[in-house]
């Protein structure tokens, strides 16, 4: 981004060759845009490059490209509030308003990014209703659809996406279009619908292959099966990209897999699972439907050694656990008892061991320094935290928790109430900082007010008399600019003798004058034919060198006038600085602080007291999943030992049957 | 057994095919939402007051900024003003594509007496083949009564494939 400097003597066409090079970022286009339709109502543009390398003039368009520079360098430096409060100072300075088009667009965007939607939409609304470039319309349609689409309001947010109103976005924003549109025809099972917007979605994009798994999905839970397991192997085939997409495609072969095991086609199943990563987040469902797939066949030996690989692993995880009881259990298909009961009485223990583990979650979530535990990474990050930057991954690296709570902190929503937290947490840290420095803030205003009352008076008076030297001295070198003859007159000799000739002329004058009063003999007419010849002599140096004088006398008195504009500029800025202090003494920035003081107070308890809710409602709801967990893990705990008993019951019961043999 | 594992199965799949229940609380939000924009106007008001404080309405500042879209890697900028430093930037990653998405970066905030200046500046950078280097330059300057804000251009040079500087100036 650049900003628009206006010259009013630069004409249209000259615009092209101001131009500077654009990143083709959507946001940097559409404020580009912006600028650009400031552009074509009458005010010129000039945009980076193009700023010529003299000192211009601050005017408003000059600091509007500051300004907004500095924006956009801490938007895209993940300082999102930092940028938020910028555009909002700006605005109450005046320099951003509602004309300022592009500015509005990143504060609307900005609103949205901090959870206030009705503060974007009111700057949707108002950009809606002005003549802007259509690009900058359709982005704005765009924003407000995206809107309408987090509220649920998904007619509003079709009929808007749907309509020729977002025609004409850049290629990425059309991708999110589609994305947002096909999603919404997918909610609505309108699979028709949805397919069309998703062929708008270019092939192999990160939107493309999210929004094809959600159509598979939907539709397989809407009963077309085998078209969503058609949209599903699209998004399995697609060619390996980074951890995200090879995520996605084990999650399409693991739903492909799970869906044709559900309708007893094992060979299908089996082809999708093992396309499932073995090292990948998905391996262990993808190993327990896999040993499921040759378990339904009643190809036992082949689902034993899938799930005894499974049963290495950590049993906290559900489906280790599952498979804890259905390796014995095929061992017990097998004929092979002995193995299956060491296999059950090892799940018996392990499964308690578990369910300590999860006790020990339960506790610790209890504890009240849990939440503390958890900010911990993002706090470790140091420095002023931006309450919009993106928070530390989840990876509580302390408690018993985390490996029950992963699933919970990997779903859209916990997620969503935990980044919320966090951000809370780090508007409550910079209340703090302000608590913090408001005393000193208003203590740095006192001393100011005192050593500028003590040392304004004499700085006044200082000011008056250099004044007045200043005005002198520039006198005096304006008048000899003026009287420095261009003509060389060797009449006035010491008018052009340099300093050291100018010592030796003076003495000559000197002992001159001494010896005119002395008598008229012999010896002293000797002694003036001499000083006549040196007197001569040092005419002849000085005419020499005249010329050469003249000019260093006039780049001299040029300087000094330099020197004189300087002074002057100085003692304009110390005018300045003695007014601005008059002003800041007399002003009543001491109280307009201190009155901050309470509001600081207020909205550190208003943030505490929401953190306590929203803290809760997180802590309930990891205890939720930890009581599930419980309830699952005794289950199992209880199937395990009842096995361990049938076995042990069938082998005695085969004792007995020997023994009367 | 089998009921078992068909039931495993569906639990399963459903887990995969279907997302988490939302939890509502309107109330909730609404009240972080007033929050919010307590917080904002209230930050928005102490940094004014912070800046009328601490600067001058004749503060002066200097900014960086970078070609957009450059393919030479900005690594560090060190400044000093008539030989006393006063800012040094090291630029991670998602910083310099802040300045190549145009973005201007404030190296400089302060008051600056009137008069001439003299600011020196050292960059070092990557060309496109990740081989590193070092310039430097000299700016004079005359800082009138008003605001003054310098911005220093780092500029490719195709031929060179280095940067180099352009210095714009703005008086109030």
């Amino acid at each position: 981004m650049t900003g628009a400097v206006a010259h009013s003597d630069l004409r249209p066409d000259g615009a092209k060759k101001y131009r500077r090079l654009f990143r083709a970022t959507p946001l940097i286009a559409a404020i580009c845009s912006c600028v650009l339709a400031v552009s074509a109502h009458g005010s010129f543009l000039v945009i980076g490059d193009d700023l010529p390398s003299e000192p211009m003039s601050l005017d408003l368009e000059s600091s509007r490209y500051l300004a907004f520079g500095e924006v956009i360098h801490a938007f895209y430096s993940d300082r999102q509030f930092d940028a938020l409060t910028q555009l909002l100072i700006n605005q109450k300075n005046e320099l951003f308003n509602e004309d300022t088009e592009y500015a509005e667009l990143i504060l609307g965007e900005l609103y949205v990014n901090f959870g206030l939607p009705e503060q974007a939409e009111a700057i949707f609304n108002r950009l809606l209703k002005k003549d802007i470039l259509a690009q900058l319309r359709a982005e704005t349609w765009l924003h407000k659809a995206a809107l309408h689409y987090r509220r649920g309001q998904l007619d509003e947010a079709a009929s808007i996406l749907g309509s020729r109103r977002t025609e004409g976005l850049p290629s990425d924003k059309n991708a999110q279009r589609h994305l947002m549109l096909a999603n919404i025809r997918i909610s609505q099972a309108e699979f028709g619908d949805a397919l069309s917007s998703l062929h708008a979605i270019p092939a192999g994009t990160r939107e493309g292959a999210y929004a094809t798994y959600n159509m598979g999905v939907a539709m397989i839970r809407a009963n077309h099966i085998d078209d969503g397991i058609l949209m599903l192997g699209g998004v399995l085939n697609l060619p390996p990209g980074d951890d995200e997409m090879n995520a996605l495609k084990d999650r399409a072969a693991l739903a492909i897999g799970l869906t044709e095991l559900k309708r007893s086609r094992y060979e299908p199943a089996r082809e999708a699972l093992v396309r499932v990563r073995a090292d990948g987040p998905f391996s262990n469902e993808a190993l327990l439907a896999l040993g499921l797939s040759n378990f339904e066949r009643r190809e036992f030996r082949r689902a034993l050694p899938v799930w005894l690989e499974l049963v290495r692993r950590n049993p906290s995880h559900h489906s280790v656990q599952e498979a804890l009881l259905l390796a014995p259990r095929a061992y017990e298909e097998l004929g092979a008892m002995p193995q299956s009961l060491a296999g059950y009485q090892f799940a018996a223990q392990t499964l308690r061991e578990e369910l300590l583990q999860i006790e020990m979650a339960i506790r610790s979530i209890d504890q009240a320094d849990w939440l503390d535990r958890l900010k911990s990474q993002d706090r470790q990050q140091g420095g002023h935290r931006d309450p919009m930057s993106a928070s530390a991954n989840y990876k509580a690296d302390s408690g018993p928790e985390t490996a029950y709570l992963y699933r919970l902190f990997a779903s859209h929503d916990f997620a969503e109430q935990f980044r919320q937290y966090m951000e809370l947490d780090r508007i409550l840290d910079m209340l703090k900082r302000w608590q913090g420095s408001l005393p000193a803030l208003q203590q740095t205003y006192r001393d100011q007010v005192a050593s500028l009352e003590a040392a304004l008076p004499a700085a006044r008076n200082n000011l008056v008399e250099l004044r007045r030297q200043q005005r002198a001295v520039g006198e005096g070198v304006a008048a000899l600019m003026v009287t420095i003859p261009a003509r060389l007159d060797m009449r006035q000799p010491q008018h052009l003798a340099d300093f050291e000739q100018l010592q030796r002329w003076d003495l000559i004058m000197a002992l001159e004058a001494h010896l005119t009063a002395l008598p008229n003999t012999a010896a002293y007419q000797g002694q003036r034919e001499r000083l006549r010849r040196v007197r001569g002599f040092q005419l002849f140096d000085i005419a020499s060198n005249a010329p050469q004088t003249r000019l260093q006398q006039q780049r001299d008195v040029a300087l000094a006038n330099g020197d004189i504009e300087i002074v002057d500029i100085r003692l304009a800025a110390t005018e300045r600085l003695i007014r601005d202090a008059s002003l800041h003494v007399r002003s009543n920035l001491g109280s307009r602080l201190g009155e901050r003081a309470g509001k600081i107070d207020e909205m550190i308890k208003e943030t505490e007291r929401l953190m306590a809710n929203l803290g809760q409602t997180l802590k309930n709801d990891a205890l939720r999943v930890l009581a599930q967990s419980r309830i699952q893990l005794g289950e199992q705990l209880g199937e395990a030992h009842l096995s361990i008993a049938r076995l042990q019951d069938a082998s005695v019961s085969e004792k007995i049957e020997r023994g009367r043999e | 057994m089998k009921n078992s594992i068909k039931t495993l199965l569906a639990g399963g799949l459903a887990t995969l095919l279907a997302g988490t229940a939302i939890a509502n609380q309107p109330g909730l939000s609404g009240q972080i939402q007033a929050l919010k924009q307590g917080v904002l106007d209230l930050n928005r008001d102490l940094s004014m007051l912070e800046r009328e404080l601490l600067y001058p309405s004749s503060e002066s500042a200097v900014f960086v900024s970078v070609d957009v879209g450059t393919p030479i890697r900005l690594v560090d900028v060190n400044m000093a003003l008539n030989g006393k430093n006063i800012g040094y930037h090291f630029y991670t990653e998602q910083e310099f594509t802040a300045l190549t998405s145009g973005g201007l970066h404030r190296i400089f905030h302060g008051n600056l007496a009137s008069g001439r200046h003299t600011l020196d500046v050292t960059i070092t950078g990557y060309d496109p083949q990740g081989k590193d280097y070092q310039k430097t330059t000299s700016h004079t300057f005359t800082k009138g009564p008003g605001r003054k804000m310098l911005e220093l251009r780092v500029v490719d040079d195709l031929t060179t494939m280095q940067h180099r500087f352009e210095f714009h100036e703005w008086d109030e």
